[in-house]
C-alpha cells in the first residue's frame, strides 16, 4: 500500500510543469554501463506510460546543491548519481499477465547483457519484482527495477551511478515511509 | 670573465607566463622561465604584475566556497575556449597575426585577464543574487518550481525503489524462514503444518 501511495504522489507530480529547460541526455551518460536505454527494451510495446521521470546532468547537480545543508543524506546520494529515470504504467487486469511476461523477458535479456538479478520476487497474488544491478568489481554502476503489483501499477526504474541498495534503503527510511501508513486504511 | 647569455627569448617566456603562473609548465620549462626571469627585469615585472593581480582579486572578493554549479559553468566556458583555441591552432586564420600585432601582450594581458575574471565571476554572482529566475546551469534553464518538482520526483522514485527493496527483502526472508527453517523444524519434530503452535501440539 505504501507503494500505491508513492505512485499516486508521483503521478500527481506528473501533472505539474515538466523540466522545459533540461537539455537532452549527454552522450557520455548514454555510454554509462549503468544506463539502461528503455526504448530498445520494447517497453513502449507494453503500453503508454502514465509517467516518465528523466533526471540527469545539471538537474541532478542542482538538486544535490540545493539540498546541501538541508538534507545531507539526500544531497550526498544524489551527488553520486548520474541519472534517475522511471516509467510507470497502470496495467488493466486483462493485460497484467502479458505485462508480467514482458517485464520478465526484459529482465532475462538484461541478465544476458551483464546485469545481475539481485532479487526476483513472484507472489501467488501476481506481484512481480526484479531488482537488477550492473557492477564493475565491487562497485555498483547502476540499478534497474521492474515491478508489477497487485493493484495493476507497474514500473521500470533505472538509477545510474555508484549507489548501493542500502543507501537507497536508508534514504527511503529517512523519507519516512511509515508516515504514509495513515493512507493505508482510509476511514 | 664570463657573461650569462640567456638562450630563451623574452617572447618565448612571455608566451609561457600564463602557464607558469598557473603551475602548468613542465619542470624543465618552469626552470627555463625562472632562470630567464631572474635576469630579465621586464619579464620579472610582468610576473609581479600577474601575482599582484591575483592578490588584488583575492582581496577584492570575499572568500567563499564556490558552488558546484558555478564551477561547472566556469569549466564549461574553459572547455569551449579550449575547443576554440584548438580549432584556431589547427587552422589559424590569415588575419590572426594582424590582430596579435595590435595587442601588445605584456602591457594589456593583466587588464584582459582581470576583465575576463570579472566577467566569469559576475555572471553566476548576478544569477545567484537574482534568485528567482532560471537556474544557472550550462545548457539548462530551470525555474524554482521545476526544480522543486524534480526534487520531489527524485525523492519519490528513490522511496519507491526503497519500498520495493524492503518488500522484496521481507518476502525473501519469509521464504527462507518458512522453507528452510520453519518447515524443516516442523517436519523434524513431527509437528503438523496447520496453524496450531508447537506448544499446543506437545503432549
Amino acid at each position: 500500500m505504501t507503494r500505491l501511495v508513492l505512485l499516486s504522489l508521483l503521478l500527481g507530480l506528473a501533472l505539474g510543469a515538466p523540466l522545459r529547460g533540461q537539455p537532452p541526455p549527454p552522450a557520455d551518460l548514454l555510454k554509462e554501463p549503468g544506463y539502461l536505454d528503455f526504448d530498445p527494451l520494447g517497453l513502449g510495446k507494453l503500453g503508454d506510460s502514465r509517467l516518465v521521470v528523466n533526471l540527469y546532468g545539471p538537474t541532478m547537480r542542482m538538486m544535490a546543491e540545493l539540498a546541501r545543508g538541508k538534507d545531507e543524506s539526500f544531497s550526498s546520494l544524489v551527488a553520486k548519481l548520474k541519472a534517475i529515470r522511471a516509467r510507470l504504467w497502470q496495467v488493466p487486469p486483462a493485460e497484467a499477465d502479458a505485462f508480467r511476461r514482458g517485464l520478465t523477458d526484459i529482465a532475462r535479456r538484461l541478465e544476458r547483457q551483464g546485469w545481475q538479478t539481485a532479487v526476483e520476487v513472484r507472489s501467488e497474488s501476481g506481484e512481480l519484482s526484479f531488482i537488477q544491478i550492473r557492477t564493475d568489481g565491487e562497485q555498483i554502476l547502476g540499478l534497474a527495477v521492474f515491478f508489477v503489483d497487485t493493484d495493476g501499477q507497474a514500473g521500470a526504474i533505472n538509477i545510474v551511478g555508484s549507489v548501493t541498495p542500502e543507501e537507497i534503503g536508508r534514504l527511503g527510511r529517512s523519507f519516512n515511509l511509515e508516515s504514509l501508513e495513515r493512507f493505508e486504511k482510509p476511514k | 670573465m664570463s657573461r650569462w647569455v640567456d638562450p630563451v627569448s623574452c617572447a618565448a617566456v612571455d608566451a609561457q607566463l600564463d602557464a607558469y603562473f598557473d603551475g602548468e609548465l613542465s619542470e624543465l620549462d618552469r626552470a627555463r622561465v625562472e632562470r630567464h626571469v631572474a635576469h630579465c627585469a621586464t619579464c620579472a615585472e610582468t610576473l609581479v604584475a600577474f601575482e599582484q593581480l591575483g592578490d588584488d582579486l583575492r582581496a577584492a572578493y570575499p572568500w567563499e566556497v564556490c558552488p558546484p554549479r558555478v564551477s561547472a559553468a566556469v569549466l564549461e566556458l574553459a572547455r569551449q575556449e579550449s575547443r576554440e583555441t584548438a580549432t584556431r591552432l589547427v587552422a589559424p586564420p590569415r588575419w590572426a597575426n594582424f590582430f596579435a600585432g595590435l595587442v601588445p601582450a605584456p602591457a594589456w594581458r593583466p587588464i584582459l585577464v582581470a576583465a575576463a575574471a570579472a566577467l566569469v565571476l559576475a555572471v553566476p554572482l548576478w544569477r545567484t543574487l537574482r534568485g528567482t529566475g532560471p537556474a544557472d546551469e550550462p545548457g539548462a534553464e530551470f525555474t524554482a518550481a521545476e526544480l522543486a518538482q524534480a526534487e520531489q520526483e527524485a525523492r519519490l522514485v528513490l522511496a519507491l525503489v526503497a519500498s520495493i527493496g524492503e518488500n522484496a527483502g521481507a518476502r525473501v526472508r519469509e521464504e527462507i524462514l518458512t522453507n528452510r527453517i520453519v518447515e524443516p523444524t516442523r517436519r523434524a519434530f513431527g509437528f503438523g503444518s496447520g496453524s496450531a503452535t508447537a506448544t499446543e501440539q506437545r503432549p
